[in-house]
């Protein structure tokens, strides 16, 4: 026998990252008072989705177009690649105007609590790419901007340990004092790293 | 159960997010044991919880807890100590993410246990201020599994046979039974599993249990003894723990 269609809707919308039954029975709602182009609108962009974004062969980010925008660009700085951990991360950096190198996108971090591993993201991806880059973009420095928390920070010193004997310079992205912070109130572990990593002026 | 306000250092075990803001955070608390507890918008606000609900972290936890079947609630949280020395170093990172692990799997809900909250504790503490040879490391790694899995009742025969007591030496053969230990070779019975192990690795382990160094190993005799302590834990949890893969990326 077919199913409700509002309980396999629901059901469908419960798996969605954050959304609960209750959540998903409301949006199941929404959807079925909405006119019918709407729920047929949602549902092609959906599908659209799926079908056309695909990962960039060379970054991994996501795209339409193969390469993406900034890999296919010849106004960007080739020789400095920024690596993070998600697509939104790379659209922070971008959003800064401070960085006209290219990306890579990890899709994720090393987690060694959650046994998430070096094969369960895209590093074997950064490798090769590093690895041919006589035939590709002349790197001579990887800038690791992965979140500052044990995670990211174990991933960035796993791309360290990879890359040194590559001869790449890897650095990372400064971590410390929020503009606008108050130094009473930050926490011993973010100013004790501040500290450590003060720079002359 | 009446509403209970906790304030006590911890240790923070494990963190998952919950939807877009919060995260949900496992703990060892001193004189409280295990107990997870839920860090409302713990990932909207970095004010509140300020650098605190992380792993390899020692933290003042503040929590309400309402009901031991139910996740506490995390009031606030601020870091005591932290270990730069650990979080500087993939391969600290990667022995100390094991202990952590080992740590929560030994752990009980709402059962009391500092002597592991402290156990662990002096091992980041060991791993962050010390220890700069792979050696060095995997002697702090091997003594803080074995003296957890002691302190948890579950520390296999290794300085004597298992069944008859006797003393390990090199007058017979040895296996490794892991739920109980060094099996000499009159005491094994027919088709039991168990690996063969020599008496030097027991030996190698049985020093470390008790903390002291003992004389120089062999290589071999290190190799197997890691061996025979993954056996240890794997017979313990009936797996092996998911940081388990970071650990042979540090120590092959």
């Amino acid at each position: 026998m077919a199913r409700d269609p509002i309980a396999e809707l629901v059901n469908q919308l419960a798996k969605l990252p954050g959304i609960g039954e209750k959540t998903a029975t409301r949006l199941a709602f929404h959807i079925l008072g909405a006119p019918a182009s709407y729920a047929r609108d949602l549902a092609a962009a959906i599908i659209q989705v799926k079908e056309r974004i695909v990962l960039c062969s060379r970054c991994c980010n996501l795209t339409e177009a193969d390469p993406c925008i900034y890999c296919g660009s010849t106004r960007r700085d080739r020789s400095k690649i920024c690596v993070v951990e998600r697509p939104t991360d790379l659209r922070a950096v971008e959003a800064t105007g401070e960085f006209r190198g290219l990306y890579h996108v990890l899709h994720g971090v090393l987690s060694p609590l959650e046994g998430i591993g070096p094969d369960d993201i895209k590093l074997r991806e950064l490798i090769t790419r590093l690895q041919d880059r006589d035939d590709g973009d002349p790197v001579d420095e990887v800038i690791v901007a992965t979140n500052p928390s044990t995670d990211g920070e174990t991933t960035a010193l796993y791309v360290s340990r990879l890359l040194g004997p590559l001869g790449i310079t890897v650095s990372r992205i400064a971590s410390g004092i929020p503009m606008g912070g108050d130094l009473e109130y930050t926490d011993k572990a973010t100013l004790g790293r501040a500290l450590a990593h003060r720079r002359t002026i | 159960m009446p509403r209970l306000d906790v304030c006590a250092p911890a240790i923070v075990l494990r963190t998952v997010d919950y939807g877009d803001r919060d995260r949900i955070v496992t703990l060892l608390v001193a004189g409280h044991g295990r107990r997870g507890a839920m860090a409302k918008s713990a990932r909207a606000s970095k004010k509140r919880f300020a650098g605190a609900l992380e792993p390899l972290r020692v933290i003042e936890a503040s929590y309400i807890d309402r009901d031991p079947s139910r996740l506490a609630t995390l009031t606030s949280a601020e870091v005591i100590e932290h270990f730069a020395g650990v979080e500087s170093s993939f391969d600290k990172t990667s022995l100390a993410s094991y202990a952590t692990e080992l740590t929560r799997e030994l752990a009980r809900d709402g059962v009391p246990d500092d002597d592991l909250l402290n156990l662990l504790v002096g091992h980041f503490r060991a791993l962050s201020t010390g220890a700069e040879t792979l050696d060095t490391l995997e002697d702090l790694h091997t003594t803080f599994v074995l003296r957890a899995i002691d302190g948890a009742g579950f520390l296999p025969a290794l300085a004597v046979c298992a069944r008859c007591h006797r003393d390990v030496d090199a007058s017979t053969q040895w296996r490794f039974v892991p739920e109980a230990g060094a099996v000499c070779a009159a005491c094994r019975r027919p088709g039991a599993s168990g690996a063969e192990v020599m008496p030097p690795t027991l030996r190698f382990l049985a020093d470390r249990a008790l903390r002291s160094s003992g004389a120089p190993d062999a290589p071999h005799v290190r190799v197997r003894a890691r061996s025979v302590l993954r056996d240890m834990v794997r017979g313990m949890l009936g797996r092996d723990l998911k940081s388990a893969h970071f650990l042979d990326m540090v120590l092959r």
